[in-house]
């Protein structure tokens, strides 16, 4: 009898603490989308062609290359299809090669894998040349 | 990130004061026969939190919402054992135990998978591998419960062909990854279909049905080819057809499933007893120990989700499917994350077989599909079952962590 009761109350109780266990997988999950728009959003830097015809805003991940999956998109056959990413740690902004035909130069020394990048440098993608301004 | 950890640590507080509250009114109500009972169910709680704890130490950027999940997955089909069948608590709380073991072990095994893609006659391995352990139980095997899908070792229960369907995905990932001209896949689709029907004379048609589909989709996911696609749906409509008039037990269960009503002391009372249960829970539920789920059989296995239905309601039931949902969801997302083609073919494989999984049996035991006996993954009784889903999490764990691998790397390089 007064288990009866008792189950009769607790089970509102156990709905309670699973939805309440619910909600804390589904926030948990909303953070990690949370956290990939964060790569999305817009920094101060820019990527401009020395020609000046066109300047590109950067992001927190930037990919350039030939690819329309690019967020910088060159239209250059020297350039491979996804070519270089630049990435922003802190404050500084690091250059990465993605194994690409023709090569990334900083400055006209051709990177490794991964270079810093600081204001004014010139980068080379193939035959297309671009300026880093912070 | 730190918040991240915070708001995990409180869904794990939840999973054990769920755990307390339900134990505490089970043990009131049918009281434990054993101090070993009693032993076994403490160290649950404690299992869980240092499994969740050492997930946290040595995946740093793992997929912990996956133990979370599983936690909380593995909670209730205790809870549900213990209400319907109490001398088989120990036992799955032995299965979790080397579950998670296992987990941790197929972590680390899969993170380096570059080798199960490089190993030598990797494919001819696999298949073979997959076809001894599909074939055994037809030549050494035991029936049970009208299919005769069991191998058994000193009383031991063993299912083959739960670990086949891991075998067999990286079969076809690594397959698909190299061969993809329509000659292949006419191959491929000859391979499955021997497959289909070694499980046809087993009479397990709830693995026939996952293994053509899990084939199918990742032919799919491989080729972006909707003409292989829709001759495979075609396949599948003209074989289950076939099999109607072929087989007398598909035609029970799908004459059951039209119309349950028909024979319900003889053929259809599986499906009539879960309608019952599901429809006497209601909203809230009966409340622990207050229902009938003893009425329906296979209850500890196959028939889980309606003990659960009943004993927590329409909220309760609604809760199991949107935790695996979100186990997809994660699934997913490692498989988009991969880095290279083969770990996301395996990863979409493993993740399509185990909702697909997930979802026959609780489509079937609502009745919205025809009822095939699959294992809940985590929260059904049964070792394989168990152990193979700890194992598939555990590979894409490893399969997402191999990706972060890189970035780790990527940054001590600044």
């Amino acid at each position: 009898m007064y288990y009866a009761i008792a189950s009769q109350i607790l089970k509102y109780v156990l709905i309670f603490l699973i939805y309440l266990f619910l909600y804390r997988v589904f926030k948990i999950v909303y953070m990690d989308i949370k956290g990939a728009r964060y790569e999305r959003q817009i920094t101060s830097a820019k990527l401009s062609f020395l020609t000046g015809e066109r300047t590109f805003n950067l992001f927190e991940v930037t990919t350039i290359g030939r690819s329309e999956e690019c967020d910088i998109v060159i239209e250059s056959p020297y350039v491979s299809a996804r070519h270089a990413i630049i990435r922003k740690r802190g404050k500084r902004f690091y250059i990465q090669d993605l194994n690409s035909t023709n090569g990334t130069f900083v400055n006209g020394k051709r990177i490794k894998r991964i270079a810093k990048i600081t204001n004014n440098d010139v980068i080379t993608l193939g035959d297309v040349e671009l300026k880093f301004i912070l | 990130m730190e918040e991240y950890i915070k708001t995990g640590s409180k869904a794990m507080k939840n999973v054990f004061w769920i755990f307390v509250i339900a134990f505490a009114l089970l043990f009131i109500h049918n009281k434990p026969k054993g101090f070993d009972t009693i032993y076994f169910t403490l160290a649950f709680p404690i299992l869980i939190y240092i499994v969740y704890y050492l997930h946290v130490r040595l995946f740093p950027l793992g997929e912990i919402q996956f133990i979370i999940l599983t936690s909380f997955l593995t909670e209730m089909g205790l809870i549900m054992i213990y209400r319907v069948a109490p001398d088989l608590l120990i036992k799955q709380i032995v299965w979790i135990g080397i579950g998670f073991t296992l987990y941790f072990i197929s972590s680390y095994f899969s993170k380096h998978y570059d080798w199960l893609y490089k190993l030598k006659y990797g494919e001819l391995i696999y298949f073979g591998i997959t076809m001894v352990l599909i074939a055994s139980p037809l030549i050494f095997g035991e029936e049970i419960g009208g299919a005769k899908n069991w191998l058994t070792f000193d009383g031991i229960y063993v299912q083959p062909a739960e670990a086949a369907k891991i075998i067999y995905i990286l079969f076809l990932a690594k397959y698909l990854s190299s061969k993809r001209e329509a000659k292949d896949i006419v191959i491929l689709g000859i391979i499955t279909l021997i497959i289909v029907g070694i499980f046809a004379l087993e009479k397990d048609l709830g693995m026939a049905f996952l293994f053509y589909v899990t084939t199918l989709l990742m032919i799919f996911v491989a080729t972006s080819n909707l003409l292989y696609t829709a001759i495979g749906l075609g396949a599948l409509v003209v074989g289950g057809i076939i099999s109607y008039f072929l087989f007398g037990h598909v035609r029970v269960r799908i004459e059951a499933w039209l119309n349950p009503w028909m024979d319900v002391p003889g053929k259809t009372y599986q499906i009539v007893q879960s309608l019952f249960a599901i429809a006497a829970g209601g909203f809230f539920g009966t409340g622990l120990g207050m229902g009938h789920p003893e009425y329906i059989p296979a209850v500890a296995t196959d028939f889980i989700f309606s003990a659960i239905s009943e004993e927590f309601g329409f909220l309760g039931a609604v809760a199991i499917i949107l935790v695996y949902f979100v186990i997809m969801y994660r699934g997913i997302k490692v498989a988009l994350n991969a880095k290279d083609e083969f770990g996301a073919l395996v990863a979409t494989g493993l993740i399509s077989m185990f909702s697909l999984q997930v979802f026959t049996i609780i489509g079937g035991v609502i009745k919205f599909i025809p009822l095939t006996g699959v294992t809940l993954p985590f929260v059904s009784y049964g070792g394989s079952s168990m152990v193979m889903s700890f194992v598939t999490l555990g590979m894409l764990n490893g399969i997402a962590l191999k990706e972060e691998q890189q970035d780790v790397q990527l940054k001590s390089q600044y």
